[in-house]
């Protein structure tokens, strides 16, 4: 194999197949990063057989072939090298890499060794615009739970139907819910693992995105470059069921104003978890915060309809939920100190973030 | 003023088999490394034995030179790890503040018991009377304003000594000792002070504190103050600084089955969270240790995404990792462990995915706890573990002690 390549490109080609790449992995060459030259392309491989991503870049192909080379190495070198192009010439088991006059000569495995892409045998597929399914991951993907106790809930479900797209995370304590209407035909139903998910909003851009899906992979097609993974199996939760229906007090608040107070709630915190307690009255909100070390009240004006109420959540939840939201107003619904509080658009309904409190002991 | 009590048990392990054993009592009784072997050494020689000059690390034939009439016993560590809890928990009907230093001392701190216990010494006599006549166990007392001069007091008479020893002594009673009975002089340190003409505690105290932290950096420092008998330490309970719960049962025989394997863990899992309910705190991470019969051993742990308090949340999260990693190997040792803790302060997050209220469940394990403790460990059981019956293993954290 012999190419030469512009040194930009191929950074950005390296920094998006190298975190497919594992770091624990007990396959050296799942270390590697696969490169392949053939018809004027370099098609560059990243994978922890669970997930799989896939890069094309143009360059010179003066010799089609195809090789393994450990991802660290490769990566600095192609990091630092100081040409615009970088020259790469392989032959048995030994990569040369030139840039104006340096030369590195490092050592490769053997590419035959490689797992093979993953052959996906499309059952079905949709197409919806990359920054459009950006967002729905991102507002959504740190509900994902991180407990192995419920597999299925390692990821997030995504469900298109009627041009509809839904997208779910949750872990028993939060839900988040993103809606969006999209065009194209199709439906789909998947639980995506939350690896996939981060790398999928590193790499997505603007422009259309194809997703395939067999029984248990999906492909996610940005053109240039394609997301191989393995979906979570089993039914994911009926997550309607857990929306309550009904609701004593509403109210809309200032998402900048709350964010920027529970954020100074959080300064009085233990272990990232800080146990904030909201009191409703009228249309004043009291926030206040306390451990060993202090304590902290901030008031908020607001606008309510209902009965006064005082609740306790873990700040953490309530601010990854308001953060994600770029409306300037958000309205806030609660049942009682016990039950969920839902924060939702104050029309329509793009989003939903459902947030259990947290239970004290003067409560019961 | 602070009032601080260094609690050191006499001969403990020799005490212990003569507590238990009458026929041992007043007589020269050594617990030995392995009497079978030649090369066994004692261990510990009771006050009897010592008196013809058997020391702890001496040679079997050399103890029977000396005592012909000595006794040898093999130690029994879980009898010596039994007793010490009992210790501790006379102890802590003292005060709250006891720290255990080892298996067999422990400081407690009683600053403020006048109006229940009398005087420190009045306090200290009681004490040693206690546990006297509840475990026929001997132990000395050191009563001081500090740690250091506690421990250093209990030293001075041995066996059954009260001594007290407070910082106004020090000139009297402490700088003329040698200094290597300082706490902190070991070999060492006594030869490189020796080289330097400092023979004596006092000695010590009068060397500059410039040299002494030129020559042992952080060590000087500790050194001067000790041989001021300066020493701020507060007495820590233990369990400030437990960091896990675990025990573990060695399986009479191979188990193979899955259902017999859960009941294992199961048990162990209630035995673990229990003892880190009574403490106060709940557990973010869930380790298991299987070793199968081939002896190979593996641990698994996870961390879950709240602090769990009740049985059932960490017997679920043990569960995920048995079945993850069985592959149907013999077992032969099981071992359940919780870390990452923190303080249970009746403050739960509530959950969504559970049928049964979280809080429910917490109360539940409160209260099954709290009729244990009054009625013990069988009072109350669960369905599954009706005919299952191990012996609880006596404290296992306390096997991180060294046996002297």
């Amino acid at each position: 194999m012999k190419i030469n390549v512009k040194t930009q490109n191929m950074q950005n080609a390296v920094n998006k197949v190298q975190k497919g790449i594992s770091t624990k992995t007990t396959l050296p060459i799942l270390e590697g990063i696969y490169i392949k030259a053939a018809n004027g392309l370099v098609t560059m491989v990243g994978t922890d057989l669970d997930l799989t991503i896939v890069t094309q870049i143009e360059a010179e192909v003066i010799e089609e072939g195809e090789t393994v080379i450990n991802s660290r190495i490769f990566t600095d070198i192609v990091k630092t090298m100081p040409g615009e192009n970088i020259n790469i010439e392989v032959e048995d088991n030994s990569a040369v890499l030139k840039s104006q006059s340096s030369v590195f000569n490092i050592s490769c495995y053997n590419p035959e060794e490689f797992p093979p892409i993953p052959d996906v045998e499309v059952e079905n597929g949709i197409v919806m615009e990359q920054d459009i399914l950006n967002s729905m991951i991102k507002g959504t993907i740190f509900s994902v739970s991180m407990d192995m106790t419920h597999p299925i809930l390692n990821g997030s479900l995504l469900k298109i139907n009627d041009e509809k797209a839904i997208m779910v995370a949750l872990d028993g304590y939060r839900m988040s819910i993103r809606r969006k209407g999209i065009e194209g035909e199709g439906d789909l139903k998947i639980v995506i693992p939350y690896k996939a998910l981060n790398e999928l909003t590193r790499l997505l851009e603007t422009g259309d995105i194809n997703i395939s899906v067999s029984k248990n992979q999906a492909v996610f097609d940005m053109g240039d470059t394609l997301v191989y993974t393995r979906l979570l199996e089993g039914e994911f939760i009926q997550y309607e069921n857990i929306i309550p229906l009904e609701k004593s007090l509403v109210c809309e608040v200032k998402t900048g104003e709350i964010v920027n107070t529970l954020e100074r709630a959080s300064l009085i915190s233990k272990d990232r978890k800080t146990l904030v307690k909201l009191t409703f009255d009228g249309d004043y909100l009291k926030v206040e915060a306390k451990d060993e070390r202090g304590y902290f009240n901030e008031g908020l004006d607001i606008k309510a309809d209902g009965p006064g109420l005082s609740i306790a959540f873990n700040s953490m939840y309530l601010l990854e939920a308001l953060r994600a939201i770029e409306d300037e107003t958000v309205k806030m619904e609660f049942l009682s100190n016990v039950s969920p509080c839902i924060i939702k658009p104050v029309t329509g309904d793009e989003y939903l973030y459902l947030i259990l409190p947290v239970k004290m002991k003067e409560d019961s | 003023m602070r009032s601080v009590l260094h609690v050191d048990m006499n001969a403990f392990y020799a005490s212990c088999e003569q507590s238990i054993e009458p026929k041992y009592r007043a007589r020269p009784l050594a617990v030995v490394g392995n009497p079978e072997m030649r090369h066994g050494v004692v261990l510990t020689a009771s006050y009897d034995a010592r008196k013809f000059g058997v020391k702890t690390g001496m040679p079997l034939w050399q103890a029977r030179k000396l005592c012909p009439d000595i006794i040898f016993t093999p130690p029994n560590y879980e009898l010596y790890i039994h007793m010490s809890h009992k210790i501790m928990e006379i102890l802590t009907d003292y005060s709250p503040l006891v720290e255990q230093f080892s298996i067999d001392e422990a400081w407690i701190d009683i600053t403020g018991t006048e109006h229940l216990w009398g005087t420190p010494s009045q306090a200290a006599e009681n004490i040693q009377k206690k546990i006297d006549k509840s475990l026929n166990l001997p132990c000395s007392i050191g009563l001081s304003d500090n740690k250091l001069l506690a421990k250093m007091a209990s030293e001075i008479k041995k066996p059954n000594g009260i001594t007290e020893l407070r910082t106004d002594d020090i000139e009297t009673r402490l700088w003329p000792l040698p200094v290597e009975d300082l706490i902190g002089v070991g070999r060492n340190i006594k030869e490189s002070l020796n080289k330097f003409g400092v023979y004596t505690i006092g000695d010590l105290a009068r060397t500059p504190y410039k040299f002494l932290t030129n020559m042992f950096g952080k060590n000087g420092h500790y050194l001067y103050m000790f041989a001021h008998g300066i020493d701020k330490t507060p007495v820590r309970p233990n369990y400030e600084n437990t960091k896990s719960f675990g025990n573990s049962i060695t399986l009479p025989y191979d188990y193979k089955d899955r259902d017999e394997i859960k009941n294992v863990i199961l048990f162990l899992t209630e035995e673990v969270c229990s003892r880190m309910r009574e403490k106060g705190f709940r557990a973010r991470r869930v380790s298991l240790t299987l070793k199968d019969h081939m002896f190979a051993s593996q641990t698994h742990s996870m961390t879950l995404q709240d602090y769990c308090f009740s049985t059932e949340e960490i017997y679920r999260a043990v569960m995920t990792l048995f079945d993850r990693f069985w592959v149907g190997q013999h077992i032969r040792l099981v071992g359940v462990s919780v870390s990452k803790l923190d303080i249970y302060d009746y403050a739960t997050q509530l959950c969504f995915l559970d049928n049964v209220d979280r809080v429910k469940k917490e109360n539940v394990n409160i209260a099954i706890d709290k009729i244990r403790n009054k009625f013990g460990m069988d009072a109350i059981k669960r369905a599954s573990l009706l005919d299952v019956d191990f012996k609880y293993s006596p404290l296992t954290g306390m096997k991180n002690f060294n046996p002297r």
